[in-house]
């Protein structure tokens, strides 16, 4: 599977098998890469990666940056989502074409960085903030306090997982209702209570490059459009954790490994292979069924994750230009810093321009993707813990992934609650806004790792081009950049 | 049809249930739940129909589009006269109707996905359920099964026993 004499030395051949050498960790064995499904009908990962990164971003961040600054804010999100796309593609790339996590990449590079990782989930996912932002939400319109909810959120979360017979496919259901039902829901609303004008400037606005009022380099607003942008599209560590998913869903490689199972269902768990496994790039009929792959997950990253997020972002900017028009003090509250007012002004704002209804609509559907956020999340952070402490961790094998991915679920799912019940009292938005900041160190970070990744550990046959690489470099100045400058400038302690 | 009547009803249950939850009038959660939800019902078993005919493909969201694109600002039209009828104003159609027509249209690429996100749910469930007395679905659970084998049903069949087992850990 030579990619010419240059990988002479990378491709070794003994006696029993041929291997691809990648990095520092154990070689893949050649294997074949099954056929690419048709893209016939929606599915795929990247629907699990839509549901989760379509939420509090699209629905609350961003339309209270347009609140304050006007639709032309939006160009940011514009640059993020569609960076967010390309890193998609990246991560699918690595994923397809090894079978392995990204986690298991950044091993190859070099182990400090998956530790790196392993630490910035820990520090940032084991907070129950979206739980505790919708539960909040909930509170607003059934009067039921939001510890409460919040708790029972966290343990359903635990309760579904622990029973499904296979997480993913619960998870994927699970998710794809509440994406449909909030995608139909929302399109209704707008449709009802928008205008053409409003859309109009809504279009403008995401086109508006380089628009950046004063008002948001200050301290007091420069972090919240800092976290904003990481929450463009699936934030943080999502987009790596959307590798655990194609393996699981056995995309390209991850064919050969299996899934993980749920805990009453451990006995029947596969056996975990100790690697990856990597495709003949030399056989033409492999080369095309890797780019029948290829166009698979295009279908997912354009269509599906970059389509739908511009659609629900577009909807929710219509709604909220059409509150500010009617109710311009909700400016005012949210620049009083009154951050867990802002949630109730917003729909507060949102109900005098559309009727009650549509206020409503905005306090559900803050309650519903809080709660899917935190699902989603504590799913993937179990997932992308469970991997790296299998593989890496000294002992880590006495048990089996399933075995390990239960223990993380159930410890940050106590974890939360105990912070509900006793941590800082500084209430769930402020969590939340903390989470937004550190997303954006994980993001710059992981786009230096898909270079690395992808340049270096795959044959040449199926590297990135350098477009996408110059693509990935900017990705990291962007969200490094803004964190460090506003790290430099303002002294934003995380 | 029945999926495409169930996403259809199911959409006007969700303006309707958010109307109600909202405090408006019994008459205008009535009103906006029928006048939405049985045009869309209409129309997304049209869409069934056509989809039975084997004019478009399945899931494909291009052909979906161009059938929602017409059809979605024509049961926002009709929702807004039935309003009017309902709460005994004098019919007249939406300010600006260009304007109007022109905002659903492009609305409706949002309800075309979110339409056939659905629909791919709950038509899957429905068809093998149909399949035996139904040539139509019978391909399609065709379609999705061979499709499923090459996405999950294999992982088992084609992962080696041995592979990996007895390996030795990473340095």
């Amino acid at each position: 599977m030579g990619d010419g004499e240059a990988l002479v030395a990378d491709v070794t051949t003994d006696r029993e098998e041929r291997v691809w050498q990648a990095g520092g960790e154990e070689p893949m064995p050649i294997r074949e890469l099954p056929d690419a499904p048709a893209s016939l009908h929606i599915v795929g990962p990247a629907m699990v990666l839509v549901a989760l990164g379509v939420g509090l971003g699209e629905t609350f961040l961003w339309p209270r940056l347009v609140l304050l600054f006007g639709p032309n804010i939006r160009w940011l999100f514009l640059v993020g989502v569609t960076l967010q796309a390309v890193v998609m593609l990246e991560m699918a790339r690595y994923a397809m074409a090894t079978g392995e996590s990204i986690f298991f990449g950044a091993a190859r590079i070099a182990r400090p960085i998956m530790w790196f990782f392993f630490v910035i989930a820990a520090l940032v996912y084991i907070w129950p903030g979206h739980v505790a932002a919708g539960a909040l939400a909930l509170e607003q319109i059934t009067g039921i306090p939001y510890l409460i909810s919040a708790i029972v959120g966290l343990i359903l979360i635990g309760a579904v997982f622990s029973l499904a017979k296979f997480v993913y496919n619960l998870l994927e259901n699970l998710l794809t209702f509440l994406i449909g039902v909030l995608v139909v829901g929302s399109t209704i609303i707008a449709a009802i209570v928008g205008n053409l004008a409003d859309l109009g400037s809504t279009f403008v606005g995401l086109v508006a490059f380089g628009y950046f009022p004063k008002e948001a380099l200050t301290a007091a607003f420069f972090p919240l459009v800092v976290g904003a942008i990481a929450f463009a599209g699936p934030s943080g560590m999502q987009q790596m954790w959307y590798t655990l998913w194609l393996r699981d869903k056995g995309a390209g490689m991850g064919v050969h490994v299996p899934r993980i199972r749920g805990l009453v269902h451990q006995d029947e768990t596969e056996t975990m292979p100790s690697r990856g496994f990597m495709f003949d790039t030399e056989d033409p009929e492999q080369m095309q069924k890797w780019k029948n792959w290829r166009r698979w997950v295009m279908f997912d990253a354009l269509i599906l994750f970059w389509g739908i997020t511009m659609l629900v972002t577009i909807i929710y900017t219509v709604l909220a230009q059409a509150a500010a028009a009617i109710d311009p003090s909700v400016q005012q509250a949210i620049r009083g810093g009154d951050e867990e007012a802002s949630i109730a002004a917003m729909a507060g704002a949102f109900s005098q321009a559309g009727g009650a209804a549509v206020g409503v609509l905005f306090f559900l559907f803050i309650a519903i993707v809080g709660w899917k956020g935190s699902l989603g999340i504590f799913d993937a952070f179990s997932r992308g813990q469970a991997d790296m402490t299998y593989y890496f961790i000294p002992g880590g094998r006495r048990f089996n992934i399933s075995q390990l991915y239960f223990m993380y679920l159930w410890s940050v799912i106590i974890f939360g609650i105990l912070i509900l019940l006793f941590g800082p009292a500084d209430g769930p938005t402020a969590i939340l806004d903390i989470l937004a900041f550190l997303s954006a160190f994980a993001m710059g970070a992981y786009c230096i790792l898909l270079i690395l990744t992808n340049n270096m550990l795959l044959p040449k046959k199926i590297r990135p081009n350098i477009a996408i690489s110059i693509v990935l470099g900017f990705g990291a100045v962007f969200y490094l950049g803004m964190l460090i400058y506003s790290l430099v400038r303002f002294g934003v302690v995380i | 049809m029945l999926p495409g009547i169930l996403v259809g009803l199911g959409t006007g249950l969700i303006a309707g249930g958010l109307a109600a939850l909202g405090g408006l009038p019994f008459a205008y959660v009535a009103l906006t739940t029928l006048a939405l939800g049985v045009p869309l019902a209409v129309m997304g078993a049209g869409y069934d129909a056509i989809l039975a005919s084997g004019r478009i493909r399945l899931g494909g969201v291009a052909p979906a589009m161009l059938y929602w694109i017409p059809a979605f600002p024509l049961a926002r039209l009709f929702h807004e006269v039935v309003l009017d009828i309902g709460f005994g104003r004098a019919v007249v159609l939406p300010e600006a109707l260009m304007s109007f027509l022109t905002f659903q249209a492009i609305m409706s690429v949002g309800y075309t996905i979110g339409f056939l996100w659905l629909h791919e749910n709950v038509a899957g469930l429905w068809w093998l359920r149909v399949r035996d007395h139904n040539p139509v679905a019978a391909r399609y659970v065709g379609q999705y099964t061979s499709q499923a084998a090459v996405m999950q049903g294999s992982k088992e069949q084609k992962a080696r026993p041995n592979d990996g087992v007895g390996a030795s850990k990473p340095k």
